[in-house]
């Protein structure tokens, strides 16, 4: 039964595991006792993650419709297809008509790939994927508070924090591994404080537990830092040599005092109070916060007021300290780090810095568009409109994952040629011209990048089942046939093409990664990599503090739709089930769509547990079945995104934040209707 | 009674595995792990223990047992003849543990054609595998009483004392006499000195235990507490030697029998969104209860070997030798 | 060694199906096992999977079950006709305690689909009608349409001798065809277990249906003074074997396909919660 060392492809936690092989199958999963994440550990999907790999649904041979039925055909005659019509198109309506989903599921190297073909192949900067919709606030905030918008600190400090504030991630289903380190580190004397609309699981060893009202993360971060300032436990010495704009923080934050703040929230003054008091005095504070935080039309401020607040305390730059987004995807770090972005090259570099702009376009030996291009959102509203004509997607699912889902089907149904690229014939596979197999983690070597910055090796276990072949190879034989020609011996040498331009990924090469990888910025060849971020300086220089004013959400409750919902994941399945569904194991936890409801608001509307109801907002409905629980706080209901049958993003509101373009799944206003 | 060095052993493997499949503890890329062996170079002695126990070559994590064809069906086996070399004493009793339940009743062959088929060397321990670990108070180590078809218990650094358990065990010495010599007074000494030592840092009173589980079954309260923290993984049970609960699965070309978790929601999940077993709690106390208390008054073993995995590998850290002793400090209600 | 396998089932045709409600059909099997009232077997389909579902019919006899459609293996066994191919394995499990019975007066209770699995015994009952006393079944549906057995319980038992039945619906909808009580079952035993003719407390009573229902109805027969050993249960579980090798039907030392699925609620009492 040999064993293949490999990452973990579900979350951002990045745990190391072997898959067990027997006759050319993969048969099981054995963790890895020295990994530095997992340490031997690993949570449902980890153990299972190998369920899907072999199942009955995979896409075994390239597809293409014809009659509005799918056939089989060869993989020459789809490629040409594909690069025929890209052409066609490009020609017709120009390179800015074609759009590109990337994917932060696919490695580094792969992710890179798709945005080099978008840029040098087709000629646009259209290509974006899923981290807009669950981080590009953090990675905004960040950036502009810090100067880098990754996770400060790593995953194992969080064990030694003397407080753990925890918002809007439910850490103990979406990164497992993580709430280990938490709850050791509840263990060992840290006080945990979880702030978030839903009580959670780990809430039910937090120190303070407390329900904000959805969308008020402002205010009551904001009043935070008017307890701190009020009762001096800022850190005037971190201020003063570290920061800068500390008066127009001091100014706002003012204004909001505990009682303004309660009444905005709904969390009592004390409480807000004993928060401020536990957060300033600690010695050691980390923040962990998710997409709770981030996907708000103020998502970009929800940020900047973490990091107001860490660093008005000097929580920032030391260990066990810091501002730590946990990503969700397995290399949603990494698809951002190498530029699957709309407006950035790989390490960030801006797609409309002229220097930058030339360096890419000399070591690709093609003249890059200069015009910054669209997010997500925006590529399925310019589909909409009939301006994106062709939409090439790479291990995505936008069907179910973004946000009013009806709109982005429609969307997809517009355009003139889609091209899909999964592992399964995921629901947005199903609307393409043309389907390519793409080979599973399983059956190609590259590297993820996990949450805290590390670049890990991922391995070939099995050959590729099928006809399917790794998403890079694809893409470049798609790219050659459009007349650019890219060409790899293997994932290696994508990886040091990503090195030689990228500053932060410069001295990793897939052969410095076999110890556990690097966590970026790794400077150069011999440089270890780095910790925890901005330690003695912050990478912009001086941090700095953006004064932030309290914004009432884009929809708020009315009397047709008087309730606010507010959306998730849970942890067995995973995002829009493409892999988890077919997992006998995992999908028999959660096989249903279902919606939290408080017993009070069960009550009112004489719903009992169990019962289909209809949810519904100004976009569509859907019918979930009714779990009453007291996780859910009266007037707020939550529904898990995962399910089709009941998919919350029918109703979601695709309002965007002004700076991350990231939608605002976490608050639309919906009603309840029995069945 | 006899003994052998560790070249001779090796030539010893490198004979059996002629004619066998031989498993053993080796190097993976970064952990030792038990895997068929190629070279006996490759095989690791002085490892503590693995993180996924030997019952993986008994019972995988996934194996085919039918196969459709045509509307016909027909079952899988593997006849493979398999020498296993390096178990440790815990991952051995938990085999023997899991054994009367593939007996009793219409036996199940798939288990019990590969115990049958498989030559078990063991590898009695000397020294701590894990802070954890509280094999002595299981009875199942450090040393094994039983179960083996041989059993090496180191004297020193590269000799091994050898302990015949079954007649396929004396069939090996037999048929290698020449690799093996016999064991003087000191041998036997330094061997029982082995057999008496103490090593674990952990213990407990499985008896007890199971005398205060008695009463505890309905204390809603204390298992509510105590599994405050489980993140319902399911390793105590997939990481567990003894844990055999399992599923049936079928895709279209196959049946196939996975591990499964009492500890997982949809475990007793039924038609109808129906679930006995629904709130955590219940499937936490059913893991013990059924380990220490239910096992054992069917089969007269508790379903435990002490390896202290279930501890070592939990994510929500929980403290399952505190709670066992804890019961069994309490008035058992 | 191929055909050693007790997993391996047997493949067999369905000779007829009847539709018993919206969502129950009756499948007859073109097959005539052996084996004992209460008793289970696991049915599937090759690619799919299987359950346990215990027979309707007496031994010796056509094969029948009752199965509802409620998930995807009965989902793709409602597709079937007569004609199709099923699988079957078993039977497993113990049965009811005929022996203990004999002389007896006996009380059915079912609820929803858990009458069919107690057909079996009346079958068997009726076919030596006289070793046993009288026989009473109360039956609750959640409205008529969901009724089962609808010509035994309408046409064929309450023109029997000694034979009782009083059928209860949780909604009525309109006026219908069946001269029923409304409310649960629980609700009409209160009236009906005084009625001279079941009134009596040694009778056995043989309890089926959703679990909340047998929790309810055994509290109301612990009320009326029933003997714990003369309430008879059938458990359910998701038995994956069916033979104690799966581990899914474990409750207590028990497992509910080796000891059971016929318990009395004595012996299981103290795992109430359980199921």
């Amino acid at each position: 039964m040999p064993k293949v060392l490999t990452t973990c492809v579900y979350c951002g936690c990045g745990c190391g595991l072997y898959l067990d092989i027997e006759k050319d199958k993969v048969v099981g999963v054995t963790p890895s006792f020295n990994h530095p994440v997992s340490r031997g550990r690993l949570c449902v999907k980890g153990f299972n993650v190998h369920e899907f790999i072999h199942s009955d649904k995979r896409l075994k041979k390239p597809l293409i419709k014809k009659n509005g039925k799918f056939v089989e055909t060869s993989w020459d005659n789809a490629l040409s297809i594909v690069a025929k019509r890209l052409k066609e198109i490009k020609k017709k309506h120009g390179a800015d008509s074609i759009a590109c989903l990337s994917s932060a599921k696919c490695t580094n190297e792969e992710n890179y790939i798709m945005q080099k073909f978008a840029r040098a192949a087709i000629g646009t900067n259209n290509v974006d994927h899923c981290a807009r919709l669950c981080h590009s606030s953090t990675v905004a905030g960040l950036a502009m508070a810090f100067g880098s918008g990754a996770m400060t600190n790593s995953i194992d400090e969080i064990e030694n924090a003397d407080v753990i504030l925890i918002t809007g991630s439910n850490t103990s289903e979406q990164h497992p591994l993580i709430a280990t380190r938490v709850i050791n580190a509840v263990k060992k004397g840290a006080k945990l404080i979880i702030i978030d609309p839903r009580k959670l699981f780990l809430s039910n060893i937090a120190h303070l537990s407390l329900q904000q009202r959805p969308g008020t993360d402002v205010a009551w971060i904001n009043g935070l830092m008017h307890v701190i300032i009020e009762e001096a436990l800022e850190d005037k010495n971190f201020i003063k040599e570290r920061t800068e704009d500390y008066e127009k923080l001091k100014k706002t934050v003012k204004r909001y005092t505990p009682e303004k703040v309660s009444k905005i929230t709904g969390i009592e003054e004390s409480k807000i109070i004993e928060v401020a008091r536990l957060y300033g005095k600690a010695d050691k504070a980390s923040i962990i916060f998710s997409m709770g935080i981030t996907q708000h039309t103020t998502g970009t401020d929800n940020v900047l007021s973490l990091a107001n607040l860490a660093m008005l305390t000097g929580n920032v730059g030391k260990e066990s300290t810091g501002v730590n987004p946990l990503r969700g995807q397995n290399n949603v770090q990494g698809a951002c780090d190498v530029g699957a972005l709309y407006d950035v090259y790989s390490g960030y570099q801006k797609v409309a810095d002229e220097s930058s702009r030339d360096k890419f376009s000399k070591a690709w030996n093609v003249k890059l568009p200069d015009k910054q291009g669209l997010s997500v959102v925006e590529i399925f509203n310019n589909a909409w409109k009939g301006k994106v004509n062709a939409i090439y997607v790479m291990g995505e699912n936008p069907i179910i994952s973004d946000p009013d889902a009806n709109h982005v089907a429609e969307a997809l149904k517009k355009v003139d040629f889609l091209v899909v690229q999964d592992i399964f014939l995921s629901e947005t596979a199903e609307l393409a011209d043309v389907v390519l197999p793409s080979a599973s983690f399983a059956e190609k070597d590259g590297t993820y990048t996990n949450t805290e910055r590390r670049v890990q090796l991922v391995k070939k276990a099995i050959d590729p089942v099928g006809q399917s072949r790794s998403d890079w190879e694809i893409i470049c034989d798609v790219a050659s046939r459009m007349g650019y020609k890219m060409g790899y011996k293997n994932s290696a040498e994508i990886m040091d093409e990503i090195a030689s331009l990228t500053p932060i990924y410069a001295g990793i090469g897939h052969e410095r990664l076999t110890n556990w990888g690097l966590q970026w910025p790794v400077k150069d060849k011999k440089h270890n990599g780095t910790k925890f971020l901005h330690k003695d300086n912050f990478t912009r220089g001086k941090g700095k503090f953006h004064a932030v004013e309290f914004k009432e959400p884009n929809e708020l409750p009315n009397k047709k739709y008087p309730y606010i919902l507010t959306t998730g994941r849970i942890l067995e399945q995973w995002h829009t089930r493409t892999m988890t569904g077919k997992s006998a194991t995992l999908d028999r936890e959660e096989p249903f769509g279902y919606v939290e409801i408080s017993p009070e608001d069960a009550k009112a509307l004489e719903i009992k547990n169990g019962w289909k109801i209809k949810v519904s907002s100004r976009r569509g409905s859907i019918e979930p079945i009714a779990r009453v629980t007291d996780s859910a706080k009266p007037g707020v209901i939550f529904i898990p995104f995962h399910y089709k049958e009941a998919a919350a993003n029918k109703l979601t509101n695709p309002a965007l934040d002004p700076i991350a373009k990231i939608p605002e799944y976490k608050v639309c206003a919906v009603r309840i209707d029995k069945i | 009674m006899d003994k052998i060095n560790k070249n001779d052993l090796l030539k010893l493997l490198t004979s059996l595995k002629d004619k066998n499949k031989l498993i053993a503890p080796v190097k993976a890329e970064k952990d030792i792990v038990f895997d068929y062996v190629n070279d006996v170079k490759d095989i690791v002695l002085d490892f503590t223990n693995t993180v996924k126990p030997a019952k993986e070559f008994f019972i995988p994590q996934r194996e085919d047992i039918l196969e459709f064809n045509n509307g016909k069906i027909k079952a899988i086996f593997s006849d493979e003849k398999r020498v296993f070399f390096g178990i440790r004493p815990c991952d051995l009793k938990g085999l023997c543990v899991m054994d009367p339940t593939f007996r009793e009743g219409i036996e199940d062959p798939h288990y019990l054609e590969k115990r049958k088929n498989t030559v078990i060397i063991a590898l009695a321990c000397t020294t701590l595998c894990d802070e954890n670990a509280f094999c002595e108070s299981a009875k199942a180590g450090p040393v094994a009483d039983g179960c083996f078809d041989l059993q090496l218990i180191p004297l020193g650094k590269n000799e091994y004392f050898v302990e015949n358990g079954s007649k396929a065990g004396a069939d090996i010495i037999d048929k290698n006499k020449q690799l093996f010599k016999k064991a003087d007074k000191s041998d036997i000494k330094k061997m029982e000195d082995t057999k008496n030592k103490k090593i674990n840092k952990k213990k407990v009173d499985l008896d007890l235990f199971l005398e205060k589980l008695k009463g505890r079954f309905n204390n809603k309260a204390y298992w509510k507490e105590a599994s405050l923290t489980c993140l319902r993984c399911g390793a105590c049970n997939y990481l567990c030697p003894s844990c055999f609960c399992n599923n049936m699965v079928d895709n279209t070309k196959k049946r196939y029998r996975c591990w499964d978790s009492c500890m997982f929601r949809g475990f007793t999940r039924q038609a109808a969104n129906l679930i006995p077993r629904d709130e955590l709690y219940t499937r936490f106390r059913q893991r013990l209860y059924h380990k220490y208390k239910w096992h054992k008054e069917r089969y007269g073993v508790h379903m435990c070997t002490g390896c202290g995995r279930c501890v070592t590998y939990c994510p929500g850290l929980i403290p399952y030798i505190d709670i066992i002793n804890e019961v069994s400090n309490s008035n058992g209600e | 060694m191929e055909n050693k396998s007790p997993y391996l089932p047997k493949i067999v045709k369905i000779k007829k199906v009847k539709q018993e409600t919206e969502d129950i059909k009756t499948f007859t099997l073109d097959y005539k096992p052996i084996f004992k009232p209460g008793q289970f077997f696991e049915i599937g389909i090759n690619g799919i999977g299987e359950a346990p579902f215990t027979a309707a019919s007496a031994s010796k006899k056509h094969f029948q079950a009752s199965i509802k459609r409620t998930g995807k293996l009965t989902e793709a066994i409602h597709q079937l006709k007569a004609g199709d191919k099923l699988t079957i394995r078993g039977p497993y499990g113990n049965s009811f305690p005929i022996e203990k019975i004999k002389g007896k007066n006996m009380l059915f209770i079912g609820g929803g689909i858990g009458l069919p699995p107690l057909h079996s015994l009346i079958r068997t009952v009726l076919e030596n009608r006289g070793r046993y006393g009288k026989i009473t079944v109360f039956y609750g549906a959640r409205d008529e349409a969901q009724i089962v057995s609808r010509e035994e319980l309408k046409n064929i038992w309450p023109k029997m001798k000694n034979f009782r039945v009083v059928v209860c619906v949780d909604f009525k909808k309109n006026k219908g065809e069946w001269p029923h009580n409304v409310g649960l079952v629980t609700g009409i035993m209160e009236k009906e277990l005084k009625h001279p003719f079941t009134r009596n407390k040694n009778t056995i009573v043989f309890v089926c249906g959703p679990p909340i229902m047998i929790k309810a109805v055994i509290q109301k027969l612990l009320e009326h003074c029933f003997k714990e050993e003369n309430i008879i249960l059938t458990l359910e579980r998701l038995m994956k074997c069916g033979f104690g090798k799966c581990g899914h039907c474990n409750v207590g030392e028990k497992y509910i396909c080796l000891d059971g699925p016929v318990f009395s609620y004595k012996e299981i009492k103290e795992f109430e919660e359980e199921f």
